[in-house]
């Protein structure tokens, strides 16, 4: 189960949800939000998504994981809109019968969500300015 | 009395985004787009010359002029071609434009104003001059001369401070340029299939929506492939982006930049993803 939302991530809901009989273990990531970010003081923080795409590619990458890993349950909640220093803006939650699978692939669903998912974060800096993040590097040089 | 016009085809660049020699690529006629460039020119000039890098050893069926001087791009060419003739006024193109016709070429020589400095088409992207399919008259040899020596290689920023005549394109896909493969992709298609109008919804995520000012416009285009829809936009709506650090989603599924591009097609624009 994937999804997107514009509220606080509801992590008891989350972990409720990954109990299973059959299960051994479950491994819980949550991804929090810092307030530095290459040496820089970050104030806060805008997640942008593109609902459809990014909620049928993360469909896909549970789907996987379940497979792959013979998981019993995953799940996985981004956080879109804007969020303070320390909230969670991206949780996952897998259970399996045993605890290797269940790291392997709570690693493997964070990876796949950062590299797949169109997802974009916008950072606010004391000095008034922002930045997205991961463009800094790829504008194009006006030469003119 | 006009001076004499020769050619200059452009084929020194490095093809660095092509991954290859962009002037040995073949389009769907079989001829490569260096001997393609130099028939054209061979029409309306009266003797025309292959512009190559001056430490390029490979033998060519053409006339060449090796340029004088080391990454100065287009202008150094040019500047060849000044100390070869002065007293002819050159037609300069480049071999990177598929899309360019003999009656475009006859065009431009039928309008040359050779008591200016220039005489030009103006871009259908963004309206300033194009400078790699421009007659360039003896007079605009000085300008040169001064932008080479103070190390100005811009081409088109060369052109723009000539006394010059603006045409507009006779073909409004004339000068549209392959920098990439799929640009290429683009090129072949366009050229295979002729091209149709169609109506594409645009979308723009993050970065590039901020760039563009707007989440989503309708956009009328004659592309085939969405990265030639990109090109279109790119320059127009401000996009600060190179196309290799952009993803597409047509009709909300990732594509390619070759995918083609059907009326009433939804194409999404990502910039790099960053989520987690």
């Amino acid at each position: 189960m994937f999804l997107l939302t514009p509220d606080p991530i509801d992590s008891a809901g989350l972990r409720e949800a990954a109990s299973d009989p059959h299960a051994g273990a479950i491994a819980i990531f949550e991804g929090t939000v810092r307030n530095h970010h290459q040496g820089r003081e970050v104030l806060r923080l805008e997640y942008e998504a593109h609902s459809a795409v990014a909620e049928k590619e993360g469909q896909l990458i549970v789907r996987e994981a379940m497979e792959r890993f013979g998981l019993d349950y995953a799940g996985a909640t981004h956080r879109t809109g804007p969020l303070e220093i320390g909230e969670c803006a991206v949780m996952v939650v897998v259970s399996s019968p045993h605890r290797a699978e269940a790291f392997d692939a709570c690693r493997f669903i964070i990876d796949e969500v950062k590299h797949r998912l169109p997802i974009w974060k916008k950072e606010f800096y004391p000095d008034g300015s922002s930045d997205w993040v991961g463009c800094e590097g790829c504008r194009q040089e006006h030469q003119h | 009395m006009s001076a004499p016009l020769n050619g200059l085809l452009l084929a020194g660049g490095k093809s660095r985004r092509m991954g290859s020699d962009k002037a040995d690529l073949v389009l769907s006629d079989g001829l490569s787009l260096r001997d393609q460039g130099l028939e054209l020119l061979n029409l309306v000039t009266e003797e025309t010359y292959l512009s190559t890098a001056g430490d390029d050893r490979r033998t060519y069926h053409c006339d060449t002029i090796p340029d004088l001087r080391h990454d100065a791009g287009p202008l150094a060419g040019l500047e060849a071609a000044f100390a070869r003739a002065p007293e002819a006024a050159w037609l300069v193109t480049a071999c990177d434009l598929p899309f360019l016709t003999s009656s475009v070429l006859q065009c431009l020589r039928e309008a040359r104003d050779p008591d200016r400095e220039a005489t030009c088409f103006i871009s259908r992207f963004d309206g300033k001059p194009e400078p790699l399919c421009t007659i360039y008259e003896p007079a605009s040899a000085k300008a040169l001369a001064h932008n080479l020596s103070k190390k100005t290689y811009c081409a088109r920023r060369f052109l723009s401070s000539l006394d010059r005549r603006e045409l507009d394109l006779p073909e409004k896909s004339a000068l549209d340029n392959c920098n990439r493969p799929e640009d290429l992709q683009e090129a072949r298609i366009a050229l295979e299939n002729g091209r149709s109008a169609k109506t594409i919804v645009v979308e723009y995520c993050g970065v590039l929506r901020e760039d563009a000012g707007m989440s989503n416009e309708e956009v009328h285009t004659e592309s085939a492939t969405a990265a030639g829809l990109w090109e279109e936009l790119r320059m127009s709506r401000g996009l600060s982006l190179e196309l290799d650090a952009v993803r597409i989603a047509i009709n909300d599924e990732f594509q390619s930049w070759n995918h083609p591009l059907a009326s009433q097609d939804k194409l999404t624009l990502f910039p790099p993803f960053a989520g987690g």
